[in-house]
């Protein structure tokens, strides 16, 4: 069947969009945000109106559909918070154990990080962390945020660049 | 240098062994490489897919069939008749927790969702409606801890909060209304105000008609601190005789304030098993005298 022909309206196909793009959507929400509550809330709110008006929904235009419902429930209600990721420190690399000295050190440079990278601006945190942490390769930034390939390499060299010095400040 | 190929080949991983050779010569690679090793070990929240898609899927959507306008006048007639039927013969059966004072009651609901119930307060929900339709009425106080799921509403005499996430405490008595979030949203409404707001976590309100409302912050890690932790009342910032009709209800007595001030703003913590040690506790630090007349009475007085 190709995709001309399936029906949103199909749970099996409607819960395949859902699962191939609801996380995405989800951390998308949270990088612009910061706030996992109402990212979670959007993210359910715009499949919802999609499962609704499935009839009229292509099955090829669903996942531009649930962003751009998302983005324009954004655009009322929200206040900026600070985005703050899950750190995960590793005791060791490999069997080795790293020294109580370079953990410190390691837990610091993730701290300003953090800063740094929610201190970017929105459009280039958005598309650095959906690089970085949903290892999505340019084509499909592009296609997520319906902007062209050179704009998501614009995006994050401008992130790497404003990051980078935050690594080399430090050793 | 927007247009760096090898810059963005190493951002995806793929460099030739040549290229990865000549990258390594440059001066920002360590920085480079020591931000990609520490994002490695970062993580975005991770979405309950699963679950929400339960959710959106449920409940199922209704078959709509086309009748004719004659045979849905019928229909809708006969359904009608069903219907009032139904009410006069058979309310739909609720289910009813209550706690005299001094009394506090912990239950799960149908759902995983959990609830503390505090002294003197009622607690009503049709349980043929859940989950799909959550709707609580309550008098008096009650913590909760709501599982996720359909729309979850407390109904109140004067106002209705709604749930957009999952923690948070409920305060209703004498026309008053306070709400403290301690995780996620409630939507919070307030009739005789016109009051319709979202109330984040970490936020609390108080309402009371006429007046504006007011806020204060709550703290996270103190969820349900007041309700949850055992044997004692928690209050911060609360007019005295929010204080005042708290000990009434966890002790079972009458207190007589006797013209003392009951609009002082106070922040206290006291045991629940104790009376004198409770009376202690609040009105030591206050320009008040107590005095216990009976197991019943304690009357209070201008220092």
């Amino acid at each position: 069947m190709s995709d001309h022909e399936k029906s949103l309206c199909d749970e099996v196909h409607f819960t395949g969009v859902f699962r191939a793009y609801a996380q995405t959507l989800h951390h998308y929400l949270f990088y612009q945000t910061g706030d996992d509550a109402l990212a979670h809330d959007l993210t359910q709110e715009a499949f919802t109106r999609l499962w609704k008006n499935c009839k009229s929904v292509l099955f090829g235009k669903a996942q531009g559909y649930v962003f751009t419902i998302a983005k324009n429930l954004l655009k009322n209600k929200y206040q900026h918070q600070k985005v703050v990721l899950q750190y995960q420190q590793s005791v060791r690399i490999e069997g080795q154990a790293h020294d109580p000295q370079f953990l410190l050190e390691e837990k610091e440079l993730a701290e300003r990080l953090q800063e740094a990278i929610a201190n970017l601006p929105e459009k280039q945190r958005v598309a650095f962390l959906m690089s970085r942490i949903d290892k999505m390769t340019y084509k499909e930034i592009a296609a997520t945020l319906e902007i062209s390939k050179q704009a998501v390499e614009k995006r994050i060299y401008n992130a790497l660049d404003t990051l980078r010095k935050v690594t080399e400040n430090i050793r | 240098m927007k247009n760096d190929e090898l810059l963005h080949k190493w951002v995806n991983g793929e460099l030739s062994e040549a290229e990865e050779e000549s990258f390594r010569e440059r001066p920002e690679y360590t920085a480079l490489q020591r931000l990609r090793e520490v994002t490695e070990k970062m993580h975005a929240p991770k979405l309950q897919q699963e679950a929400l898609l339960q959710n959106i899927l449920q409940p199922p959507k209704a078959k709509v069939r086309q009748l004719s306008r004659r045979w849905l006048l019928a229909a809708a007639a006969v359904v009608g008749l069903a219907i009032a039927a139904w009410f006069l013969l058979q309310p739909p059966p609720t289910t009813q927790f209550a706690t005299v004072a001094g009394q506090r009651l912990e239950k799960h609901l149908p759902d995983a969702s959990f609830v503390v119930l505090n002294a003197a307060s009622t607690l009503t929900y049709t349980q043929d409606d859940w989950p799909a339709n959550r709707q609580l009425e309550l008098a008096g106080e009650a913590y909760f801890d709501v599982a996720k799921g359909s729309t979850f509403t407390v109904n109140t005499d004067v106002g209705q909060v709604q749930v957009l996430g999952t923690q948070f405490n409920v305060w209703s008595r004498e026309g008053q209304l306070e709400v403290s979030c301690y995780e996620g949203r409630v939507a919070v409404r307030f009739a005789a105000n016109d009051f319709d707001e979202v109330i984040k976590a970490g936020q609390a309100v108080r309402l009371q008609p006429g007046s504006p409302a007011q806020y204060w912050n709550v703290q996270p890690e103190q969820v349900g601190d007041h309700l949850l932790s055992n044997g004692r009342v928690r209050l911060d910032s609360v007019p005295l005789s929010r204080v005042i009709m708290e000990l009434e209800f966890q002790f079972d007595i009458i207190i007589k304030p006797n013209g003392v001030d009951t609009t002082t703003i106070v922040s206290t913590t006291f045991p629940t098993n104790d009376l004198e040690q409770a009376l202690r506790i609040v009105f030591n630090s206050l320009p008040i005298r107590y005095e216990i007349v009976s197991s019943k009475q304690v009357n209070l007085y201008r220092e």
